[in-house]
């Protein structure tokens, strides 16, 4: 899964607060403290932090979350460090990621 | 260091703050405090307190913005809020409402406040109007708080009579028609500026502001006691008129 070059990027020296939402594609490299909530593709760079819920309708997770994943397809990379619930359609975990909490697959990640 | 996107249709309730450059062109309700290059495209919206480096307006602000650098709307930005800038640059068909302070113009006044070391060949004085010197004439087109008439005594004020400038004056020694005094860019901090600073007794500092056209080189012309402002171009002959030379 990759995020075309004009989709968005907050950068590493970023440090953004709040709840973002819309329709949009979304790649987080720098530290965000808030409620991550896109219609559309989120990945969660290496570098990144996220303290507070994420979801997407596919999150790709190479950093670290603090709080719960959503989406209807989830990736947790190698680097991936997330301590929330997890709940998705489909699941990915690659050998080298660290989970702490539940995972539920049952219901529709996407939705809240 | 990688440019920030803040994507289209995304929206922002909150804060962003840090370094790098960073594009908006989503919507972001909430102040952006950014050591970097802040553009907020068409399509942005920016709802809230704005301080960046330098910033590029072709979306819609509202708030108060605060930028140490350029501030340049295109045409088609608006921008609705109190504005501090170094500096200000505003294409046709972008819209500003609200105070502008330009903190470089300050500067300007501040840096104009000593004396003027400017590469000038030599020193001259302004003298009375009845002698050599004549009167500090600025160009007709532009507006300048010196009179444009040349020949007006109180052009000068008292207290600047005697008072010595910096700048290279051929009129004094001899009778040229026309003597210039060339004020190198070098001088002036804004370069559609240039400032001659006359310090004397009375006030401690008179600065006159000459507004030097973007297309011409900077050159003031200080015209002798005799020169009179150019006359018109004689007028086209008239049509279906055949002109004679040689004879009468």
């Amino acid at each position: 899964m990759t995020i075309r070059s004009t989709d968005g990027v907050l950068g590493t020296s970023l440090l953004v607060r709040g709840t973002i939402s819309g329709a949009a594609d979304l790649r987080l490299d720098g530290r965000f403290e808030g409620e991550l909530a896109v219609d559309g593709r989120l990945v969660v760079g290496a570098a990144a932090t996220v303290a507070g819920p994420v979801r997407g309708v596919s999150v790709e997770v190479l950093g670290e979350v603090l709080g719960p994943v959503a989406g209807q397809e989830v990736l947790l990379r190698p680097s991936a460090r997330v301590e929330g619930d997890v709940r998705a359609l489909a699941l990915t975990i690659d050998d080298g990621a660290m989970l702490e909490g539940l995972i539920e697959m049952s219901g529709d990640g996407s939705a809240s | 260091m990688r440019t920030s996107v803040f994507p289209e249709g995304a929206r922002l309730v909150g804060e962003v703050r840090g370094a790098g450059d960073l594009v908006v062109r989503g919507t972001i309700e909430g102040s952006i405090d950014l050591d970097g290059a802040l553009t907020v495209e068409a399509s942005g919206q920016v709802k809230g307190e704005v301080r960046a480096r330098s910033m590029i307006l072709r979306g819609r602000v509202e708030g108060p913005v605060v930028v140490l650098e350029l501030l340049r709307l295109d045409a088609g930005a608006r921008l609705v809020g109190d504005v501090t800038a170094d500096r200000v640059s505003a294409a046709g068909g972008s819209l500003l409402s609200g105070r502008v302070r330009m903190t470089g113009a300050e500067r300007l006044k501040r840096t104009s406040g000593g004396t003027i070391t400017a590469p000038f060949t030599s020193s001259g004085t302004i003298a009375a109007p009845r002698s050599s010197s004549g009167t500090i004439a600025a160009p007709p087109s532009g507006d300048t708080s010196v009179a444009h008439e040349p020949a007006r005594p109180t052009a000068l004020p008292r207290e600047l009579l005697g008072a010595t400038f910096s700048a290279r004056e051929t009129s004094a020694p001899r009778p040229a028609p026309a003597a210039s005094a060339v004020l190198s860019p070098l001088m002036s901090v804004a370069p559609q500026h240039a400032v001659v600073t006359l310090p004397s007794p009375a006030s401690p500092v008179a600065a006159i502001t000459l507004p030097i056209p973007a297309s011409s080189p900077a050159a003031i012309t200080l015209p002798a006691p005799g020169d009179r402002p150019p006359k018109a171009p004689p007028a086209a002959p008239r049509l279906g008129r055949v002109q004679s030379r040689g004879r009468p």
